[in-house]
């Protein structure tokens, strides 16, 4: 590796540590995850809790996909 | 003056510092985070999650109390004190499941109310009772658009991972997480995986994917940070991603028990035998007399004891055993019965060490301490005789645990101790009672012993006060 290439690397690093106000590195592999998952973890998140009102409504079962209790077990 | 005591497992973030002082906790706040932390407050989420136990009471005073103490700090916070911390690698299945939910739930509500969170380190929870709350106020930031979920891959290995490792494979995690502090590394858990676990989407994202764009991040780390500083993600999709991880994890059971703890709980605690019976009688009169506040149930099983123990006015319970079932089943039972009572794995012959950083950021079992009084039922031979500890020594570090205590022996003759010997010599021509007897004596006085079973299982009261 060219000694250049190592100090961008290094640069890089640095930088990409200060963003999102994280102490924390978040994880290279993470953070693409994020980017390429979102959005379809997110779609598939709405149609599960579409299925679950159309359940709701039909009275095949009361459940929510979207519950914040404590009913943690 | 006592001097304020640093605590050592608390400055991986800079934003502050907890320290111990006259049996009190506080925390220190730096400049930049006391920004952060006063929007948090004024948004009313403090206030909000603190009433409903997810995060720890917490309340501003004034920073005089550790200034003139030698500590400077522009803003002090006084928390509620946790009875005894507890670390992720000594909880069973469980009770990283609900410290897991109750994180993701602590999340959503923050979310919602403009607030991330800086990390998802599974030392930020802690237990009490069965209860999990957050600790870390400093955690909170206030949200910024765009921004990631930066605790996403912390939270994969200090809670994700170590529950796949047991819900798909009937791996326990406590010895892994032990080992690595960190938690278990999503490359590792990847490379376990079968393929065909790929059809489930969470698998596929959080596991596989994370770990190839890592791997692939790693071996071209300028294209990889590049890559990664760019990255913007909604608010809808953070929230609905922690959302989906919860409605996945609540799913989760681990693989060799399954979700039926609960009825073989009820099952096997209709019926007392009558030893049953002289032992509860035995411990109930010793911890009312006693006035221990905390007790230590060491070798608690599914907490039969520790329950009477409750019963007889003790206000907390902390129960260690090695049994996975054994300890599902008292959590099941703390849970049910809203017992202030938390079981935690450990090994006997082998219990959590000082370690981490400079090995003092994560204390031994023994360091926390803190019990009035100890119970050790049919835990003794356990370690005599399974572990060939020389029964002495067994005494010795039981007697260390609490100023009272009650500790059965249990004899040769009796079935569990001639089962442990079935297949071995029998290397213990001392393991006797006046053996046990004396090494008592030396240590502490012999308040009063009784004989629970015909086997000759006997209970010895100790007390090394006076």
């Amino acid at each position: 590796m060219r000694k250049s290439t190592i100090l961008a690397s290094a640069a890089a690093l640095i930088f990409f540590t200060s963003q999102a106000h994280a102490y924390l590195d978040p994880g290279t592999g993470s953070i693409i995850l994020q980017a390429t998952i979102a959005a379809v973890a997110s779609s598939l998140f709405a149609v599960k809790m579409y299925w679950f009102k159309l359940k709701e409504m039909f009275g095949m079962k009361r459940v929510s996909a979207d519950q914040t209790d404590d009913d943690n077990t | 003056m006592t001097k304020p005591l640093l605590d050592q497992g608390s400055f991986r973030d800079p934003s502050g510092r907890v320290y111990e002082l006259g049996g009190e906790i506080f925390r220190t706040v730096s400049e930049k985070a006391a920004e952060h932390f006063n929007f948090v407050r004024a948004s009313g989420l403090l206030e909000k999650l603190a009433q409903s136990g997810k995060v720890i009471a917490t309340e501003e005073v004034n920073r005089s109390v550790l200034t003139k103490a030698g500590v400077d700090a522009p803003m002090v916070l006084r928390h509620a004190r946790v009875p005894f911390i507890s670390y992720p690698y000594e909880w069973s299945f469980p009770l990283l499941k609900t410290a897991a939910l109750q994180h993701l739930n602590v999340q959503v509500e923050a979310l919602r109310s403009g607030v991330s969170l800086s990390d998802a380190t599974a030392y930020n929870m802690q237990f009490i009772g069965s209860k999990p709350v957050f600790i870390d106020v400093l955690s909170f930031r206030k949200y910024k658009d765009g921004e990631i979920w930066a605790g996403h891959r912390q939270f994969c290995e200090q809670f994700l991972n170590p529950l796949l490792l047991r819900a798909f494979f009937g791996i326990t995690h406590n010895s892994w997480f032990r080992g690595n502090l960190e938690g278990i590394d999503t490359l590792m858990i990847a490379r376990m995986m079968p393929w065909w676990r790929n059809f489930s989407f969470n698998v596929l994202s959080h596991v596989t994917m994370q770990a190839r764009l890592q791997s692939a991040a790693m071996a071209d780390t300028v294209k990889g940070t590049s890559k990664a500083r760019n990255v913007t993600l909604s608010k809808l999709n953070y929230e609905r991603m922690l959302l989906s991880l919860r409605d996945w994890i609540k799913t989760l059971q681990p693989k060799d028990t399954g979700a039926t703890v609960w009825q073989h709980y009820a099952e096997n605690t209709t019926y007392q035998s009558e030893e049953q019976q002289a032992k509860r009688r035995f411990v109930a009169d010793f911890v009312k007399k006693s006035k221990a506040k905390t007790v230590w149930d060491v070798g608690c099983n599914t907490g039969d004891y520790s329950e009477v123990a409750l019963q007889a006015g003790a206000e907390r319970v902390i129960g260690f055993d090695f049994d996975q079932g054994a300890l599902e089943r008292s959590f099941a039972r703390a849970r049910a019965k809203k017992l202030n009572f938390l079981p935690l794995f450990q090994d006997g012959a082998n219990p959590s060490p000082d370690q981490g950083w400079a090995n003092t950021e994560r204390k031994s079992v023994m360091t926390r301490g803190g019990a009035d009084a100890v119970l050790a039922l049919a835990f003794e031979h356990h370690l005599a005789i399974g572990r060939n500890i020389p029964l002495d020594r067994v005494v010795d570090s039981l007697v260390k645990m609490a100023p009272k205590g009650v500790i059965e022996f249990v004899r040769k003759e009796d079935p569990t101790v001639q089962q442990l010997l079935a297949l071995r010599e029998d290397i213990f021509p001392n393991y006797l009672p006046k053996t046990f007897e004396a090494a008592l004596k030396t240590r502490a006085r012999i308040v009063k012993s009784e004989v629970v079973s015909a086997s000759g299982r006997t209970l010895y009261l100790y007390d090394r006060t006076k």
